[in-house]
């Protein structure tokens, strides 16, 4: 699959901004990690986001063109997702895929001046990851005709989308209309960030220490 | 006289955040959930809440007619596989009529031969799916549980096999929608401990950050000492080496209420009291066992509070002089932990009792979580533990990136 997306210089600064940052190149590769990460439960990207970066917006809006080239054969899915877009809109999904991506901090960073954008990098905390699951299943099923001197293989293509998914994520949560007890929310989040950013030798041994204990 | 709701197993979900393993660009998500599906009650732990309800449910029409106010602790649960409907819990145990009691025996609800029943597969989809409610829905999601210290090693392979599998199922709670859930629980995502153990984990971290009070305990002589509904189980540490675990059937609260079913017979020799285990938990609202005599045709209420207080005491002495004979009077040691439901309902009297060990000191199960019940000790320890463990893998993964 080759094609294009536009970039608009008044609509979408913030994958714009990006793109400034990162390069052409690398920027494609952000495109792939996206859908896949849309489409493949469980995928491990191969590009990182630059952590911490300050975005700079053009003074001036300008379009920018960037290629969308989806060839390898490892990327059907990818495809067939794709194909599934809605007349005109294939722009919008790929452009929302990126933002899900790189997540809620840089989007809104580049809508933000430097002074605001520090700030943020500050309070920024690790987005969760957005995946719909396994949503594109392509099964290929390969005949193999037994005729000498002639490849007659014959590939069949199978395209199923299942249910989507249930999110619960919006759904309010169940009370029993008990009173609850109060607590310190800045103790609550302490523990988030620590755990994808990195903990001390402490909690290590302290769990090295249960883990002799508990057997 | 006491007040007898207290030893009443509670039904309640309280929204509190717990510590969390997020995603990011780099990682998935990792959602984990707690259990303890004990004799009297199950007690979860999950990112958003904890939660606890009795441990009965009981098979319903599909479409229960509801006349009146629904109390916000109905709790209703529909296997989508199959389309069975349950309530779980208060309700169940309100809803519990004369034919239920009778089909149902104390040994079916006590025994810990009970992995492949009904009632303890739908007991555990409504703890998972409590605990689910309102987490990502992309993330891998791993159960921590627990077994009594000496069934562990005998059951552990039972209860995975029990819990594993593909869950579609749906729950109300209260007036509520029906909120459908559907995932997978990998046989490697559910990891059993021992329970006493849950209550060590809890002290040894406070909110997923190691706390000061948690390492001495570890590092000293330490006993946890956890009452539950149906078991005593001890867990002993000497000097960061686990010692010693015991696990005792008859100084739980199952044989308190025991205990009070043979005096109300005893003290009421002409009426013929038939009354089970299970159902004297519906009686604690009122602290009175009702009976019918069908010669006079009236109903008599006989009261049991002061029976249930005197009952509790003895058996509390004797679980306490039994566990100082068998750790050398707990000279050498330098902290009781006691936990569960009924070792709450101790603490004090073992306090007292333990008040001439001036070495000795005797803490409260939930030291880093005061403002819930010591009921969910483990549970928290669970969590707590699992959380310090997928934490650690993040870590190493990050590490080799």
């Amino acid at each position: 699959m080759r094609g294009s997306i536009i970039l608009s210089g008044r609509r979408d600064p913030d994958l714009i901004s990006l793109y400034r940052t990162v390069g052409t190149q690398e920027f494609s590769r952000i495109i792939k990690d996206a859908l896949r990460m849309a489409i493949r439960g469980g995928y491990v990207p191969r590009t990182k986001i630059p952590e911490g970066a300050t975005l700079h917006r053009d003074p001036k809006p300008v379009n920018v063109k960037v290629d969308l080239v989806i060839t390898a054969e490892g990327d059907e899915d990818v495809r067939v997702f794709l194909s599934h877009a809605r007349k005109r809109e294939l722009g919008f999904l790929v452009k929302q895929a990126v933002r899900f991506y790189i997540g809620p901090a840089l989007t809104m960073q580049a809508f933000l001046d430097e002074e605001c954008q520090a700030a943020l990098q500050k309070m920024a905390v690790p987005v969760q990851v957005f995946s719909l699951g396994q949503t594109v299943t392509v099964t290929k099923t390969v005949r193999t005709k037994d005729v000498v001197k002639k490849d007659t293989t014959k590939t069949k293509e199978t395209k199923v989308i299942p249910a989507t998914p249930v999110n619960t994520e919006n759904i309010a949560p169940p009370s029993f209309n008990l009173p609850n007890p109060t607590f310190d929310d800045t103790a609550n989040l302490a523990p988030q960030t620590e755990t994808n950013a990195g903990g001390t030798n402490e909690e290590d041994d302290m769990l090295a220490m249960l883990e002799g204990l508990l057997g | 006289m006491i007040n007898t709701k207290a030893f009443k197993t509670r039904s309640e979900i309280i929204e509190k955040k717990l510590p969390r393993i997020n995603g990011n660009n780099q990682y998935k998500g990792k959602t984990i959930v707690a259990l303890d599906i004990g004799y009297s009650g199950v007690k979860g732990a999950s990112p958003n809440r904890v939660f606890t309800f009795p441990s009965y449910a009981k098979k319903t029409p599909k479409d229960l007619d509801v006349v009146g106010k629904v109390r916000p602790s109905d709790i209703q649960l529909r296997n989508d596989k199959t389309g069975e409907c349950w309530l779980v819990g208060q309700a169940a145990e309100t809803m519990m009529d004369q034919v239920d009691i009778e089909s149902t025996t104390d040994a079916s609800l006590y025994t810990r031969y009970r992995y492949d029943s009904e009632v303890f597969k739908v007991l555990a989809m409504t703890g998972m799916a409590l605990g689910l409610w309102g987490t990502g829905s992309g993330n891998d999601i791993y159960l921590q549980t627990g077994l009594p210290a000496t069934y562990k090693d005998r059951d552990e392979g039972k209860i995975v096999s029990a819990l594993c599998g593909d869950y579609a199922v749906s729950i109300k709670v209260g007036s509520g929608d029906w909120v459908p859930f559907q995932f997978t629980l990998d046989e490697n995502h559910i990891d059993v401990m021992e329970q006493p153990q849950g209550t060590l984990c809890a002290t040894a971290y406070d909110n997923g950050v190691v706390s000061q009070m948690g390492k001495d305990i570890l590092r000293s002589n330490s006993i946890i000492l956890d009452i539950g509904f149906g078991t005593e189980d001890i867990f002993s540490i000497r000097s960061g080496y686990k010692n010693a675990h015991q696990t005792y059937s008859d100084t739980g609260m199952r044989a308190v209420f025991e205990a009070v079913i043979k005096q109300l017979q005893a003290d009421h020799k002409n009426y013929a009291l038939e009354t089970k285990i299970f159902e004297l938990q519906r009686y604690m609202e009122n602290g009175e066992v009702p009976y019918f005599d069908a010669d006079e045709f009236q109903m008599h209420n006989l009261p049991f509070a002061d029976i249930l207080e005197e009952k509790n005491r003895e058996i509390c002495d004797k679980s306490i002089r039994r566990l100082m004979q068998d750790y050398g009077n707990l000279v050498g040691y330098n902290y009781l932990i006691v936990t569960g439901g009924t070792g709450e309902s101790r603490f004090e009297q073992i306090k007292e009792m333990l008040s001439g060990l001036p070495t000795l000191q005797v803490l409260p199960g939930n030291l880093n979580t005061q403002d819930l019940a010591f009921s969910y000790s483990n549970v928290m320890g669970y969590y707590m533990l699992r959380h310090a463990k997928l934490a650690a893998e993040v870590r190493k993964l990050g590490m080799t990136q």
